[in-house]
């Protein structure tokens, strides 16, 4: 790790990607199909001349002007600041390897932005066909820029044959890429018709053209619900098996998942039933459902999609806590402290006696020094220790993960076995990065935080033993090797 | 804690491209931002304060300037994305650490843009909108809002800045807002004097631009406009510009009496003097075009080209600055090179196609302008 780690308490400064990411991409689908929409549908209505669906359709390049242009255009900063802020080196391992992939995404989205504001603010000035073609160039600006970035972003979860050649395009034509692409489109088809029902079930007062409008809405959305069923297909069967692993392995995500297909049945349902067989279904109120059901739907898949990823950033190659997976040899040799800029900067500075600095700038830490520190100064590094290798995931005291409710009743032996293995612990944790006296250090910090058993639990008049339940462990362990 | 251990080590990946490929993009990148975001900064309070006038030009130029700020947003934004591409392509030694620091601030960035951005809407969606030119109080408290929110944010991006530029802050910083090696994020520049001079000094050259935009403004986008109204342009231009520039020689040599001697040395007298000296007197060539040109129709043209290559004379400079502050403690030019000839013609290519639409596009918005400004729309 060679950034400090930002410490936001109860959350955890990863929740917060989380957070601005699935509102981003909420917005960011939108766009693409919202773009797609108003080109076919500008170019279908001044074919039929018919001047009440343009009307709504300016109405509707509105709200999508103001939603996509500012709030989905600074909410796109917005992921590119925080993942820089929570995840430092892995965001500079992709910037420095899809540089020129994020350079070329810029130039679609100045094309995007121009013909964009062009299509709105020049609606009525323009002759129709260049107004058409202005819609028709957002739209493939639009859709070349979601696929460089799912280019990058698919890259994470499998990077393919980059490790061994370090090619720029054997990582963005992942083994991810075309299912991601695929199943992004369907979402952009999809959430477009949605956001159009919204819009329109407030703004559009004829009714006739409401239901016109809900009709032919309706053919995009199952088209996008089937490539977002088919890419979603697609993307599970090209899965790392450590990723099926924690799909099937992990509570949260298995209800998520089951969250995430319901509400895609549902809401196939609701558009077959409904707008497609029976034109008259759309109010404010089936239009506010339909979007809060496609909106769950697509940020439970962004989480799970994020979620599958662990215990890395980027498949093999950047771990969840800021370690190069091929580092952690070096890491547990050397030294976790010794390995990392400002967890020995900070150790250099509180107990210099512990750090020597060699002539060409490099550290050696004494261990054993360490170990024979007061309880309360290993207490202290152990919580350097934490922050740098758990924080990432886990809270303290209270909040996400929270290391103090999961330690509960637990004996010093299962603590250490959990710092020293946590990867045989849950397969989804990093492995741990350091020395055997840093296991010991970073194991005095959580026994300090640790509380005891509830009390008054009762199991049948014999009281489980700690030894018991570390035996149970040390067996999933030999079990697990 | 010794600063120079906390400057994140060389990465191997090594840069995709030559060194002097990177600056190149980086500072004309930051040049091409800082032109509409100039507009934003100092031009979103310059527009708020003439909107209060007597004089129905300027009033009418600060109705235009808002009308036109959605616009100049997007773009700047959008601008803005390649330099801090860059920056943390030959940056990352100190840029992640420097933000992480104060990460709460930064972040703030995103919501207090947001914000602004949405207010300049509900002004200029007020002005199209507003019966008699009359904008509702709340609109106009939305305009005020986005232009003090934009110096916000100038104030932030300053302290972010100046944090990267002194990684010998640095220990400090941790030790007051961290706890454990980690940080809270908590930390800012707003006690630091060199900050709020710099910060003056930019905002001087901001004002500058505005004053040049409002010139171009009359000249080249206001085909519907009175002429006295072009006329009105022309006479403004040239005095906002001679003030803009007492404030910013005022901040120009409070901002060179903050650097240390090493700095003064190299900026003053060393290689970096003729850029400097370039960038200090820069301003003179758009200013002598608007009090020569106040009788030509078209001198705003010429004067924004101008005010295009002061800023760009800007950020040689300052790129020099940053670069000199930086040398103790890394050199950014030592990475190794490993070529992604691919993917830079794929962005090369993609950067001359997309010139050559937005080229069509523009030509298109001009003749449907025109038709519109023939047939009297």
């Amino acid at each position: 790790m060679s950034y400090p780690w930002w410490h936001v308490p109860f959350l955890t400064a990863p929740m917060l990607i989380a957070l601005i990411a699935t509102v981003h991409v909420l917005v960011s689908h939108y766009a693409v199909g919202g773009g797609l929409f108003l080109a076919v549908e500008t170019s279908h209505a001044y074919k039929h001349n018919d001047e009440g669906y343009l009307a709504y359709l300016k109405q509707h390049a509105w709200f999508f002007v103001l939603l996509t242009v500012v709030f989905g255009a600074i909410t796109g900063v917005g992921i590119w600041w925080i993942i820089g802020l929570a995840s430092p080196l892995a965001t500079h391992f992709l910037i420095q390897t899809f540089v020129f992939g994020w350079a070329t995404e810029w130039v679609f989205f100045v094309i995007e932005l121009a013909a964009g504001f062009a299509f709105y603010y020049f609606w009525g000035k323009l002759d129709r066909r260049t107004h058409v073609a202005m819609g028709w160039i957002y739209a493939a600006a639009a859709w070349i820029s979601l696929v460089l970035i799912t280019g990058i972003t698919a890259f994470m979860l499998d990077p393919g044959q980059w490790p061994e050649t370090h090619n720029f395009w054997h990582g963005f034509f992942n083994p991810q890429f075309l299912p991601q692409v695929l199943a992004r489109t369907g979402a952009a088809f999809l959430l477009a018709s949605m956001y159009v029902y919204f819009h329109a079930s407030f703004k559009c007062q004829d009714t006739d053209l409401l239901r016109y409008i809900e009709r032919r809405s309706s053919r995009p959305a199952m088209l996008g619900s089937a490539l977002v069923a088919s890419g979603g297909l697609w993307w599970y069967l090209l899965l790392p098996a450590s990723s099926k692993a924690a799909l099937q392995g992990a509570a949260v995500i298995n209800v998520l998942m089951v969250i995430m297909f319901t509400l895609t049945i549902v809401v196939f349902a609701l558009l077959y039933i409904g707008p497609y067989r029976n034109p008259g279904w759309l109010s404010p109120g089936f239009a506010i459902m339909f979007l809060g059901f496609g909106l769950a739907a697509t940020a439970t898949g962004e989480y799970i999609r994020e979620a599958v990823r662990k215990p890395y950033i980027v498949y093999n190659l950047v771990l969840g806590n800021q370690v190069l997976a091929e580092k952690v040899p070096l890491l547990r040799e050397n030294g976790f402290i010794e390995g990392t800029r400002w967890p020995s900067a900070w150790l250099a500075a509180r107990h210099p006696q512990l750090v020597t600095t060699h002539p060409d700038g490099s550290l050696t830490v004494d261990e054993q020094g360490m170990l024979a520190l007061p309880k309360y100064d290993r207490v202290e590094i152990g919580e350097v220790l934490f922050m740098y290798h758990c924080n990432d995931c886990h809270a303290e005291r209270s909040g996400v993960n929270a290391m103090e409710h999961l330690l509960t009743g637990w004996s010093r032996e299962m603590v250490a076995t959990s710092v020293r293995h946590p990867e045989k612990l849950k397969y989804f944790m990093p492995p741990w990065s350091g020395t055997d006296a840093e296991a010991e250090i970073l194991t005095d910090y959580l026994m300090d935080m640790r509380p005891e058993m509830p009390e008054g639990m009762f199991f049948g008049g014999r009281h489980d033993s700690l030894s018991d339940v570390q035996a149970m462990i040390g067996n999933t362990v030999e079990e697990a090797r | 804690m010794d600063p120079n251990g906390l400057i994140a080590p060389v990465n191997e990946l090594g840069y995709p491209a030559p060194f002097w490929f990177l600056i190149f993009f980086r500072v004309l990148g930051f040049t091409l931002h800082l032109l509409p975001m100039n507009l934003w900064y100092a031009g979103t309070i310059t527009a708020m304060l003439l909107g209060l006038s007597r004089i129905p030009e300027a009033r009418r130029f600060s109705a235009r300037l808002m009308s036109q700020m959605p616009f100049i947003i997007a773009f700047g934004v959008n601008l803005g994305i390649v330099p801090l591409l860059f920056l943390q392509v030959m940056g990352y030694r100190v840029f992640y650490s420097a933000t992480i620091l104060m990460a709460w601030q930064w972040l703030a960035v995103i919501a207090l843009l947001c914000l602004a951005y949405y207010g300049v809407y509900i002004y200029a969606v007020g002005l199209r909108t507003a019966k008699q030119g009359q904008l509702k109080a709340w609109q106009r408290a939305s305009g005020w809002a986005s232009a003090l929110l934009f110096i916000l944010i100038a104030v932030i991006f300053h302290s972010a800045m100046s944090t990267m530029a002194d990684p010998g802050s640095w220990p400090a910083i941790a030790e007051q807002t961290g706890r454990a090696a980690a940080v809270y994020g908590t930390a800012h520049s707003l006690a630091d004097p060199h900050m709020w001079v710099r910060m003056l000094f930019f905002f001087g050259l901001a004002l500058t631009t505005t004053a040049a935009y409002v010139s171009f403004d009359g000249a080249m986008l206001a085909g519907h406009e009175t002429d006295d109204y072009r006329k009105w342009t022309r006479g403004f231009a040239p005095q906002l510009y001679t003030a803009a520039l007492v404030v910013y020689g005022i901040g120009g040599l409070l901002y060179a009496n903050s650097w240390d001697a090493g700095l003064r040395d190299y900026m003053t007298a060393g290689s970096a003097l003729p850029f400097a000296a370039l960038a200090a007197i820069g301003p003179a060539i758009p200013l002598g075009l608007l009090w020569l040109g106040r009788n030509a129709a078209k001198a705003g043209l010429w004067v924004i080209i101008a005010q295009f290559l002061v800023l760009g004379l800007h950020a040689i400079a300052r790129q020099l600055a940053q670069n000199f502050r930086l040398a103790p403690y890394l050199d950014i030019a030592a990475d190794p090179v490993k070529m992604q000839v691919g993917p830079l013609v794929m962005f090369l290519v993609s950067f001359v196609l997309g010139l050559g639409v937005l080229g069509w596009i523009i030509a298109k918005l001009v003749q449907a302008n025109r038709k519109a400004v023939v047939s009297g729309q």
